[in-house]
């Protein structure tokens, strides 16, 4: 194992927060300089304008253009700080991410998981209690539809005698009946309205 | 190599120096604002007061703390000292993190 850090392990977190407070006080500081430039500028328009003299309205004219190019200056300055910024955030972030995933890890369960072999066991085990569970309720099942099938009917009571025969003829008669009349009734009806027409 | 109990005690009464530090540091930024510097001031009564532990789990509470506490202090540079809504936030972060880190100890 490698004794050394490397310049990042070594990096601690405060560190890192401390540099980005410095750059964003830099920052700020630039903004409001511009803000002031900008302020600075709008007053010696304001002056230019009202002068008669030309020759200080060129001192204006002149100062007012040393002063822009130093604001495009600071502004160059200020996108600079905000771009370092952005990347010590990130840094920041990755540090937050490594002790992060280094906790986790030390989680009691998830030292558990790296046992994958155990892991493998446990949820084969599971499978096993899972399938005989399910095998004892078939079984019943089985056991249900085999008894009901070796069932007989009982015949003097649920069957059709001789007497329920001739009785089911006579109901059968009678519904024939009663059909051929409403048929007939029917035709009956139709031949009276064809001839109506 | 597994660190003694006595080693783990220093680690955590040290950073909880540190934090208390840390805070004395979030109270001068926030000069510009009384009600901030007030509630500060709690902060950093309660952190005076967190009692080192050996426990592990607390040594990483009061990690967090410590973590909460720089972002406040960023977040305050940012905000020129002033309470903006990213400051109450943090704000009361820490002050969860630390009745959390209370509860479990």
């Amino acid at each position: 194992m490698w004794i050394f850090k490397s310049k990042y392990e070594k990096l601690t977190r405060e560190e890192v927060v401390d540099a980005i407070c410095k750059l964003e006080n830099e920052e700020k500081t630039i903004e409001e300089g511009l803000t002031s430039a900008q302020e600075e500028i709008d007053e010696l328009m304001e002056k230019g304008k009202k002068e008669k003299n030309k020759d200080v309205k060129l001192f204006y004219a002149k100062k007012i253009n040393a002063i822009k190019q130093e604001r495009e200056q600071n502004v160059q300055r200020a996108l600079y700080l905000m771009y370092n910024i952005q990347l010590m955030n990130k840094l920041k972030t990755s540090i937050d991410d490594n002790q992060f995933f280094k906790t986790s890890r030390k989680v009691p369960l998830n030292k558990m998981l790296t046992d994958q072999k155990g892991l493998a066991k446990f949820l084969n085990k599971t499978l096993g209690t899972r399938t005989r569970a399910e095998d004892v309720l078939t079984s019943a099942d089985e056991v249900f539809h085999t008894i009901e099938e070796s069932y007989d009917k009982n015949e003097s009571i649920y069957g059709v005698n001789e007497q329920d025969d001739a009785l089911l003829s006579m109901f059968e008669t009678e519904d024939q009946i009663k059909e051929e009349e409403e048929m007939f009734s029917n035709d009956e009806q139709k031949l009276s309205e064809g001839q109506g027409e | 190599m597994a660190k003694k109990d006595s080693e783990k005690f220093l680690m955590d009464r040290n950073l909880i120096e540190e934090c208390e530090k840390a805070v004395s540091t979030l109270i001068i930024l926030s000069e510009a604002d009384d009600e901030l510097k007030s509630s500060l001031k709690v902060v950093k009564e309660k952190v005076k007061y967190l009692v080192p532990s050996v426990d592990d789990k607390i040594y990483e509470y009061d990690r967090r703390i410590k973590n909460l506490i720089d972002d406040m202090k960023i977040a305050l540079v940012e905000a020129r000292g002033e309470s903006n809504r990213k400051v109450r936030s943090v704000l009361a972060e820490i002050k969860v993190a630390i009745a959390d880190r209370n509860a479990r100890i």
